[in-house]
């Protein structure tokens, strides 16, 4: 029998962190926090699993990415910037927090485009700290895949942030 | 004057906006909700597998029973078919033409008659046979009935639904079997007296009597003292062969399921046992054992011969287990054979 309860309480953290730095709203990340270890469980009973941590933030990853291109269908990327705004007016930012806050969003809006194993490899490998070996073993390619993977997915994303090349620009000038 | 920020810069600060940690701890309650799902979780996944253990032992019992249930049924199907089955025919030697020379067959022969099948019993040449030149005939005869005339009673089937799905036609008695011509069959004919006291004699043949179409076949069986039998059941249904000695002490009794056989052990005495079926009323037959080889049964044509008899003189009975018996003395000098017939009276039939 696998003991949940500690599972849960001592990787909780980690996951709710991943989930959060992708998803930024509490409701869907409480979700995908409960679906993440579901998942686990899925995979628990069919196989035995070494590295929780690793399973667990790479299917949190995997949930987050697909939360976020569910939202960016449905609302398009002007609901997820009301969103933001919405959470923006309950508390009002600084000039230089509001900034952080929008280039996250088009960050998140900006993932939503990218494939499924680029986005994944990204978010692993920038936002969660791993190295190319962790990224390799835990989505069954090799290091020089994951990356052609990171190569591309970091080229992709700054045409999808061009615009905010010249309107940064603007600004600071 | 600060350089306008490139597309990496942008994108590393939006990387770096993204990693500031903002809410880094689930809160208790989701904590304990998703606990709680996980448990349920793995109590349905149980469940699950103990109604898939469950449900795969019941389709092995089940295939078990199937595959059993069909086995038996092969084999009952098997059993039937043999009883369907026509016989074999056996072909018959053509009858020899007067001066043509049969070889003269090496075993020793013996001066006991063959016991005969049901074909033989309805073939009238069954007497002119090649083993006539193997032994010398001795006595011979006919075995006449005088009486009113005899109408065999066709047997009341109905209590046995099952009998009247196999039979091919109606059954009738066999206790009176009387030809046109007014020779009797079933009469055995035998030598009771006259012989030596200490004479020794190899047992006879094996006899069959066997339960065919709700009948035992053939009516009456004769065989020698050590000789063995073998009681059969043809039918595909159940049969009791239950026989009494001439002393009403019952010698065996035994029921016989579907297609079957047993052989008994060897007759010690001679005696007459009467066999009846004690599920179909109608079923009776005859078991007489003899003590010496010099006998004869009856068949179609009425007629009985007896072979290898030593010169001298004895006492010849005749048995009909409806009309009783009947004695003559006969002389025999070692000539022409003995031509010794009988006739019974007959009695009006009981109704």
């Amino acid at each position: 029998m696998v003991d949940w309860d500690g599972i849960v309480s001592r990787e909780g953290p980690a996951v709710w962190r991943t989930l959060y730095r992708l998803l930024g709203n509490r409701a869907d990340v409480e979700d995908c926090f409960q679906e993440t270890f579901l998942g686990a469980l899925a995979v628990w009973n069919r196989e035995a699993v070494q590295h929780p941590q690793a399973l667990l933030q790479r299917m949190a990853t995997a949930r987050a990415l697909d939360r976020l291109r569910k939202r960016y269908r449905t609302t398009g990327r002007e609901g997820g910037s009301a969103e933001l705004e919405s959470v923006s007016s309950a508390s009002p930012l600084p000039p230089h927090a509001a900034e952080a806050a929008e280039l996250g969003q088009r960050l998140r809006d900006a993932l939503t485009l990218l494939p499924q194993k680029q986005a994944q490899a990204f978010c692993l490998f920038y936002l969660d700290g791993w190295d190319y070996h962790d990224i390799a073993r835990q989505t069954g390619g090799t290091v020089n895949a994951v990356g052609v993977l990171l190569h591309r997915a970091r080229q992709r994303l700054r045409e999808l942030l061009g615009d905010l090349v010249e309107t940064t620009s603007k600004s600071e000038s | 004057m600060q350089p306008p920020p490139t597309g990496s810069e942008i994108l590393d600060r939006a990387i770096e906006s993204l990693r500031t940690p903002q809410d880094s701890r689930p809160p208790d309650l989701t904590i304990q909700r998703t606990v709680s799902a996980l448990w349920s979780a793995e109590l349905r996944r149980q469940r699950m597998r103990t109604r898939w253990v469950m449900g795969i032992a019941a389709a092995v019992v089940l295939a078990v029973c199937t595959s059993a249930t069909l086995l038996v049924l092969q084999a009952r199907h098997s059993m039937r078919t043999i009883v369907i089955a026509p016989p074999p025919t056996i072909p018959t030697p053509p009858p020899p033409t007067p001066g043509t020379h049969i070889p003269v067959q090496p075993t020793a022969p013996r001066p006991q008659k063959e016991q005969h099948t049901a074909a033989e019993d309805n073939a009238e040449t069954t007497t002119v046979q090649p083993a006539a030149f193997t032994s010398e005939v001795r006595i011979t005869g006919h075995v006449y009935y005088d009486g009113p005339p005899v109408e065999r009673r066709p047997i009341d089937l109905s209590i046995c639904p099952q009998c009247m799905r196999i039979l091919p036609g109606p059954l009738y008695d066999d206790s009176l079997i009387v030809n046109q011509d007014g020779s009797l069959q079933n009469v055995i004919v035998s030598i009771t007296n006259g012989l030596g006291p200490h004479e020794h004699y190899p047992p006879g043949d094996p006899v069959v009597l066997d339960q065919k179409y709700c009948t035992f076949e053939p009516h009456v069986v004769v065989a020698m003292v050590g000789s063995r039998m073998t009681v059969r059941n043809s039918d595909p249904l159940v049969h009791s062969t239950h026989a009494i000695n001439s002393t009403s002490v019952p010698a065996f009794n035994f029921a016989m399921p579907g297609v079957t056989e047993r052989t008994l052990d060897p007759f010690r005495n001679g005696d007459t046992f009467q066999v009846h079926c004690d599920l179909h009323p109608w079923m009776r037959a005859w078991v007489c054992v003899m003590p010496n080889p010099y006998y004869d049964l009856t068949r179609g044509a009425g007629t009985y011969t007896i072979r290898d008899l030593p010169p001298g003189t004895y006492q010849l009975t005749a048995w009909h287990e409806v009309l009783g018996t009947m004695h003559k003395e006969v002389t025999i000098t070692g000539g022409e054979p003995a031509v010794v017939d009988f006739t019974f009276e007959g009695r009006q039939q009981d109704n």
